[in-house]
């Protein structure tokens, strides 16, 4: 066999450029959502930093259920004197209760954690529409199958 | 080293850049294969198992495998086919297969063949010859892929054989089609058209993964002609490392004027991008210069920002820490010319210092280089270590200021080369 003349994969080409622009469909403008109860699951939450360099916990969400469905939700904590009592109560409710867990992946691969939301609409100063979540409350927690073949982790007892 | 202790693979439940769990990687794909995962969701697993140290380096990266070197294996060796029309694909595929039955005759009816479920096939090659576990194992898989691949005249996916490359799992649904990833037998596969075949990846089915009755000889011949093929492509890179040694390149490579000129090809873009980052970084360009340099072309092959700043963030760090291992010390401070008047080498002179201390004799010269504005200011910007020369931090900032009170008609604006 010949090792030494690979054949390149064609480009993507006709998948993509100006040619499809005419057909394309127009992205819908971005728009929050209204005010109400919405079931959805937990996206992903990571250490994060506001926009005054303070550290931050940032928990996204997408609403599973209804005409907003797929739409995705942030809520954001943040950890200064008066309100790390309340962060660490709200995230303890998604067992998050070390700041080991807090620089982890989170939720835990295979892991789907659904919520319901308590959504408010608030009007800025510069005067944007923008989604505020006012109440989380962990309704399921469900491991796929696949955890079943999850190693232990280091420092965890027995083996496989 | 044998392949018992090998079990360790990387699975991640969900999109691709979802967190990397550690699994037994046998036992889960095989799980998956014979449909006993009830989980709609998408799923992937790392093409290659690894031994225990993944563990560590798991738990030390806060769960990320990305950046580790260790020795590797692997079962089936996967020949990714992607094509935008799925004919093609198909009509490919069916050229693979043919091409590995008459190779490989022991084989035959027994090469697992993957509809991806969106426009791609997946053809397993399983390495029955069981070779042994080593640090470029996903080099010489690659080498023989790409050899089955060029004998039967098909391009493949070369991006699968990178060490942390994760394969979409079979059975799972691909998010874009909601069609599964189904195994066609070769029955199916000869006589389904395209459309047939999108019909069968409806539903998910348990029907397993064939293993090999025999162990092909012609294919352990050919491991280790790949092998032996991996070896001498890695003798001929270090040695041109070792020629350049500490000297930087006095000409770009040409993956990097490519990506710059011409852009790259779906499979590629990733490694190209992270390649250029590091190959920057090697020459000593700091960080915000090469995110300058590389954000825009990086987009432009139609990778996500997200992307595009990890895989620049990746060549970085790769680079550093080759640095690092190496221990090559960073280029030298260049040294006043020794004569005045001597035309300038536009690529490697140093600059006289009092050029430092003339803001606009120095942004004519790098504009002359044809550096552009937001460019050059942020390599002045960048921490003052990590910069070609060894520049005087006050020098910098005045120019610096300089630049940044030049008037907008006498920028030097546009993509940064």
């Amino acid at each position: 066999m010949n090792f030494n003349d690979a054949i390149p994969k064609p480009a993507a080409g006709s998948g993509s450029g100006i040619a499809n622009f005419d057909t394309a469909q127009a992205a819908p403008e971005f728009l929050p959502v209204p005010p109400g109860i919405y079931a959805a699951r937990v996206l992903n939450g990571e250490y994060t930093a506001t926009k005054a360099g303070a550290d931050a916990y940032r928990m996204r969400f997408e609403v599973t259920e209804g005409e907003q469905t797929g739409k995705t939700l942030v809520r954001t904590w943040t950890f200064g004197p008066k309100a790390i009592g309340y962060t660490k109560r709200d995230l303890s409710a998604f067992g998050l209760a070390t700041s080991t867990q807090l620089l982890s992946p989170f939720p835990e691969p295979g892991r789907d954690i659904f919520v319901r939301l308590v959504v408010a609409l608030q009007r800025g100063d510069d005067g944007i529409e923008r989604n505020d979540i006012k109440r989380i409350d962990v309704v399921q927690v469900k491991d796929s199958p696949a955890t079943a073949f999850l190693l232990p982790k280091k420092g965890e007892g027995g083996g496989q | 080293m044998t392949a018992d202790p090998f079990t360790v693979g990387a699975f991640v439940c969900g999109p691709p850049h979802s967190p990397r769990a550690l699994v037994r990687h046998g036992g889960l794909l095989v799980a998956y294969a014979d449909g006993l995962i009830d989980d709609p969701r998408e799923a992937y697993l790392s093409h290659f198992a690894f031994g225990p140290d993944l563990e560590d380096h798991h738990a030390a990266s806060r769960g990320s495998v990305a950046g580790f070197a260790g020795p590797c294996w692997c079962r089936w060796l996967v020949l990714d086919i992607d094509r935008p029309d799925p004919a093609v694909a198909l009509a490919d595929a069916r050229r693979l297969v043919v091409f590995v039955h008459q190779r490989y005759p022991d084989l035959e009816g027994d090469v697992p063949v993957y509809f991806s479920g969106n426009k791609g096939y997946h053809v397993l090659l399983e390495l029955a010859h069981l070779p042994p576990p080593s640090a470029g194992f996903h080099h010489t898989a690659k080498a023989l892929a790409e050899a089955v691949a060029a004998g039967a005249g098909v391009g493949i996916d070369p991006s699968v054989y990178d060490l942390a490359h994760i394969i979409r799992l079979p059975n799972t649904r691909h998010p874009k089609t909601g069609l599964h990833k189904r195994r066609l037998d070769s029955d199916a596969l000869f006589r389904l058209d395209a459309e047939g075949i999108r019909e069968h990846a409806r539903y998910p089915a348990g029907d397993g993964i064939p293993t090999a009755r025999q162990v092909p000889e012609e294919l352990a011949l050919d491991w280790g002609e790949a092998e032996r093929h991996a070896g001498r492509t890695a003798e001929v890179w270090a040695e041109r490392r070792a020629e350049r040694g500490e000297v930087p390149d006095l000409r770009a490579p040409k993956f990097f004027l490519d990506l710059l000129r011409f852009g790259v090809g779906e499979g590629e873009r990733h490694a190209t991008l992270f390649r250029a980052a590091a190959w920057l970084t090697e020459q000593g360009a700091p960080p915000p210069l090469v995110l300058a340099l590389l954000t825009e072309p990086g987009r432009d092959v139609g990778l996500t920002p997200k992307d595009v700043e990890r895989q620049i963030g990746c060549g970085i760090d790769h680079a550093r820490r080759h640095r690092a291992e190496v221990g090559v010390p960073r280029p030298p401070a260049p040294t006043p010319p020794a004569t005045a008047g001597k035309p300038v080498d536009t690529h490697r002179s140093p600059e006289p210092p009092s050029m430092w201390n003339d803001p606009e004799a120095f942004y004519s010269l790098m504009t002359g280089r044809g550096w552009k504005w937001p460019a050059v200011l942020l390599w002045l910007n960048a921490p003052p270590t990590a910069g070609f020369f060894a520049v005087p931090a006050d020098h910098r900032k005045r120019a610096a200021d300089h630049l940044t009170r030049l008037p907008a008609c006498e920028r030097s604006e546009g993509g940064p080369v």
